[in-house]
This record gives structure tokens, C-alpha cells and sequence, in this order.
């Protein structure tokens, strides 16, 4: 597929994202921003499975910078905004702490977790396949695990308040 | 088209990491296909990014690591055990065959040690102690021998109605005689003598002294040693050799060591002022006063200075078995155990 069907692809799909998180008319923003720091700062990466988690990455960091600058310039309950800078993808202060306090949320969902999803997700962690994981955990199919998967990352999901990122 | 299923199983190991190139090609392929799938392979790539930091990763397993049930003898297994063990068997062997026959010479040399001769200068005084040793086993050759003198000691006093305080003046009055013996031969010397009494060789074999008397009351006491350090032209303190002569308004500081750890106090009797208070590790040389120093009034012959050596518990804690032996008392205690002094007199002219 041409570079240009991709990143036409592309923006769709993370102005639709962006849309189940902020309003339509901001994600719609949100995509071209995304679309034009892959352009400018990223320039010789071409290949899908490098772009999407880049272009996801970078998403978030503009989805994040959007709330934040809606807070606190009150603008979080109002439609409209004025165009959004394009962000630094790069790690900062503030989104290292994001992250910190995101590992901590997870530590304490986990921590109350049932037995058996906390074993799960320690397996996954350690780089042990679903194979392997079936043996260790006993199940009877591979398919029970995946479905133990599922259920368990619902609700981990749930306890996190429905987002991994917490928002 | 992927179904929905087979996008779950493979979105499941993608946080995790755990996806071969094709699978994961396929999970990208099939999220561009459909926004649902999108939507929750970003989510996902959240948690994703987290698990990726390698050290957030470790503290996330730390946390579910799975509490070990403990067997009764799983304490087997475990290293630290044996090399508690080991430590603990090796510690006893040391102690068997070096420290408890090192006690046994140290308490023959007590037995076998006469009265010491009459002292110098620098005079050690026990300012506290306690009864010694309530650590050593009864059992033990060095309890039992102990409680044999002890009941010797109860006989003599039976025969000799003296208490000990005298017994003890007793036996410091022949040192302050000797003193006064040294310095009046300094005193009765030709001009060009030395005047400066605190010489290290005499501070020493004041050390000396001390050890005798406190072997006689089974108290280690800590040796003090020091030298007169005298400011010359440069203003750089030089120690002082045998035979040289101080002079009114010389600056004087002190090289002082310690055997023991413990808090180094000098002060003037005379006016009770401290010029110097700090800890002294065992060993360690230290000048004091750091700052400053000693002056040798124009108007008098002698400086007369008292330096000290206060232990606490925590000095105690650290000794040697040896020392530990006989500062058993001391280990017991929580406050000051023991000070030892040392009367300094720098005469000049």
C-alpha cells in the first residue's frame, strides 16, 4: 500500500479515536497534528506497523495536552477550540509522572485483583507465551486462557476506571 | 476479514509484548481494517508503553509475585541459612580457640603482676566503673578463677577491716610521690633542661602504670596518649622532642590518641574551662584544640590540663571480646560506663 493511502488510513482511524476521548471537531484537529509531526519529525518511517504505534503515541500525547490546556484555561466544557500546537512527541516531566502515577494505578488494581488474573498477568509479564501459560496455569484448552484473559483485563480495565491511561 | 475472536487473542499478548511479527502485522492489519479494533488496540498500546519502561515493568512483577507458601523445613533451602550457620559455627570456633585463651594468659599476667612502680607524671583515674565481667560463663576457667580471688579478696578484707577506697589511695600515694620525685629533679636541673613534662615516652609509661592499677581493680582501662605539638616561627605546630625547652608565651596544641572510642575532652582544672570536646575513633591521631591553641601564660611555670576519655555503651558494644570481658559491667549499661583521665603539666620558663 502507497505511504499516502496509510497515512489517509491513518487519519481516520485516529480521528476516530480521538473522538470516543474529546470532542469530534478537536479530533479532527488532532489527526492532521498527528499526521504532520509524523511528517516532520519522523519523515523516513514508512512502514505500517512502525507508524501505528507512533502516530497511537503521539495521539496520546496530543489527546493529553488538550486536556490539559482545556483545563486550565476553563475550556474543557466549551465546543469549539483554537487549533493546538503541534507537541513535542518526546518524554517530558509532566508525562513521566503521568506515567509513574499510571504504573502506580495499575500496581494497586492488580494488587486487587483475584488470584488467578494476578498469575495470568504475572506469566504475560514474564515473556511467557499463552502455550506455555495454559501448562502453568492447568487450563484445559488455550482457549480458556485467552477467555481468562479477556475477563481479567475487563476487569482490571474497570478498576482502572474503563481507560489504561486513566482519564 | 479477522474475527473479532482471533483480534482478542492476538490484542491480549500485544500489551505484553508477546507477538511474533506476523501476528502482530496481522493485529495492525486488522485495526486499520476496523475502528472498534483500532479503538481497543490503542487502548492497549497504553498499557503497552507502560510495561515497556523495563524498571516500571520489575516493580509490576515485585508487586504480584506470589506469596510463597513456607514449608516447615523449606528454611533448608534457603542460602542465608547456611551462611548464618556457617557464620555463627565459625564465630564459635574463634571464640573457643583464640579469644578464651587469650582471657586465660590476660588473667595470668594479672595474677603474676607486682606493684607498679612508682609512677610519673600523667595520672589515670577511674572516675566509674562498676563490678567486672557478668558476661563470662560460670562454668568457665576464667569465672571460676574469678570467684577464687573474689572469695580471697572476701578473706582479706575479714583479716583487714580497711575498705577498699583506702586500699586503692593506698596505692595511688606512692605515684603522686613519684611525681613529685620527677619534678623535683626537673625542677632541681640545670637551666638548659627540659621543662616540658608531658613527653610522649612518660605519657606512655604513664599508660603503663595505669594498666598495673586497673588490672589490680579488674577494670581495662583505655590508654590516652599524647605529645605537645609547639607552634614555631611558621606557625606550624611541631612536635616536641625529649629536651626541649617551652617558653613563656609559647602555643601549644596536644597529638592525642586513643585506645578506645569515646568522647576526647580537654579542660583547665584550674579555671574548669574546656578548651577541647570531641569523639576519638580508636587509632585515630587527632591535634586539639583544632583551632586555636594552647598558650603558655607569661605569668605562671606550669600549665596544668586535664585530658579525658569518656565511653559510652556504644564504645563498649564495640570492643574486643577481650575488652569486652572485662568491661562486662560497662555492656550492660546504657549510659557513660567509664572516663579516664590524664593530668597534663607543661612547665616552661
Amino acid at each position: 500500500m502507497p505511504l499516502t493511502d496509510i497515512l489517509s488510513q491513518l487519519r481516520e482511524r485516529i480521528s476516530g479515536f480521538a473522538a470516543s476521548r474529546i470532542s469530534r471537531d478537536a479530533a479532527e484537529d488532532l489527526a492532521q497534528d498527528v499526521l504532520l509531526v509524523l511528517h516532520e519529525k519522523y519523515p523516513n518511517v514508512d512502514r505500517l506497523e512502525e507508524l501505528l504505534p507512533l502516530s497511537l503515541k503521539i495521539a496520546r500525547f496530543k489527546i493529553m495536552n488538550w486536556r490539559n490546556k482545556t483545563y486550565r484555561r476553563g475550556e474543557h466544557n466549551q465546543v469549539q477550540i483554537d487549533g493546538l500546537p503541534i507537541a513535542d512527541p518526546g518524554e517530558n516531566p509532566a508525562s513521566r509522572a503521568e506515567r509513574r502515577e499510571r504504573m502506580e494505578r495499575l500496581k494497586k488494581a492488580l494488587a486487587s485483583m483475584g488470584e488467578r488474573c494476578r498469575e495470568l498477568f504475572r506469566l504475560k509479564l514474564e515473556g511467557h507465551g499463552f502455550p506455555e501459560i495454559q501448562r502453568r496455569m492447568e487450563a484445559a484448552s488455550i482457549n480458556t486462557v485467552y477467555t481468562w484473559d479477556l475477563r481479567c483485563r475487563k476487569d482490571l480495565l474497570s478498576r482502572l476506571g474503563g481507560s489504561w491511561e486513566g482519564k | 476479514m479477522m474475527q473479532r475472536e482471533e483480534f482478542d487473542h492476538l490484542l491480549a499478548g500485544y500489551a505484553t509484548n508477546q507477538l511474533s511479527g506476523e501476528e502482530r502485522a496481522r493485529l495492525i492489519e486488522a485495526a486499520m481494517a476496523d475502528q472498534s479494533m483500532f479503538n481497543a488496540m490503542a487502548d492497549e498500546d497504553a498499557l503497552r508503553e507502560t510495561l515497556a519502561d523495563p524498571q516500571l515493568k520489575a516493580e509490576l512483577l515485585r508487586t504480584l509475585e506470589p506469596e510463597i507458601k513456607q514449608s516447615y523445613w523449606s528454611w533448608l533451602r534457603k542460602p542465608q541459612t547456611w551462611a548464618l550457620a556457617g557464620t555463627a559455627a565459625v564465630a564459635a570456633l574463634a571464640f573457643v580457640f583464640l579469644i578464651q585463651p587469650k582471657a586465660e594468659k590476660a588473667k595470668q599476667a594479672e595474677i603474676a603482676q607486682s606493684p607498679a612502680p612508682p609512677a610519673p607524671i600523667a595520672e589515670n583515674k577511674v572516675l566509674k566503673s562498676e563490678s567486672p565481667v557478668k558476661r563470662v560463663s560460670k562454668s568457665s576457667p576464667v569465672a571460676l578463677h574469678r570467684r577464687e580471688e573474689r572469695e580471697t579478696q572476701v578473706a582479706d578484707k575479714k583479716l583487714n577491716p580497711q575498705p577498699e577506697i583506702a586500699e586503692l589511695k593506698k596505692a595511688e600515694e606512692p605515684r603522686k610521690d613519684a611525681n613529685k620525685e620527677e619534678v623535683s629533679v626537673v625542677a632541681a636541673a640545670p637551666a638548659q633542661v627540659p621543662i616540658a613534662v608531658a613527653r610522649p615516652a612518660t605519657a606512655f609509661r604513664a599508660a603503663d602504670e595505669v594498666s598495673s592499677m586497673q588490672a589490680r581493680s579488674k577494670v581495662a582501662m583505655p590508654v590516652l596518649r599524647y605529645t605537645v605539638l609547639r607552634k614555631n616561627d611558621l606557625g606550624e605546630f611541631i612536635e616536641t622532642a625529649a629536651g626541649t625547652i617551652l617558653a613563656k608565651g609559647d602555643s601549644i596544641r596536644l597529638a592525642v590518641t586513643s585506645s578506645n572510642r569515646g568522647y576526647i575532652s580537654l579542660t583547665e582544672p584550674e579555671s574548669n574551662r574546656q578548651i577541647y570536646f570531641g569523639f576519638a575513633e580508636p587509632g585515630v591521631r587527632y591535634v586539639i584544640p583544632a583551632l586555636g591553641a594552647v598558650t603558655l601564660d607569661a605569668g605562671g611555670t606550669d600549665k596544668r590540663m586535664r585530658l579525658s576519655l569518656m565511653m559510652g555503651a556504644g564504645n563498649a558494644a564495640s570492643q574486643s571480646q577481650a575488652a569486652t570481658e572485662n568491661l562486662g559491667n560497662a555492656v550492660q549499661n546504657t549510659g557513660p560506663i567509664s572516663q579516664s583521665a590524664i593530668e597534663i603539666i607543661v612547665r616552661y620558663r
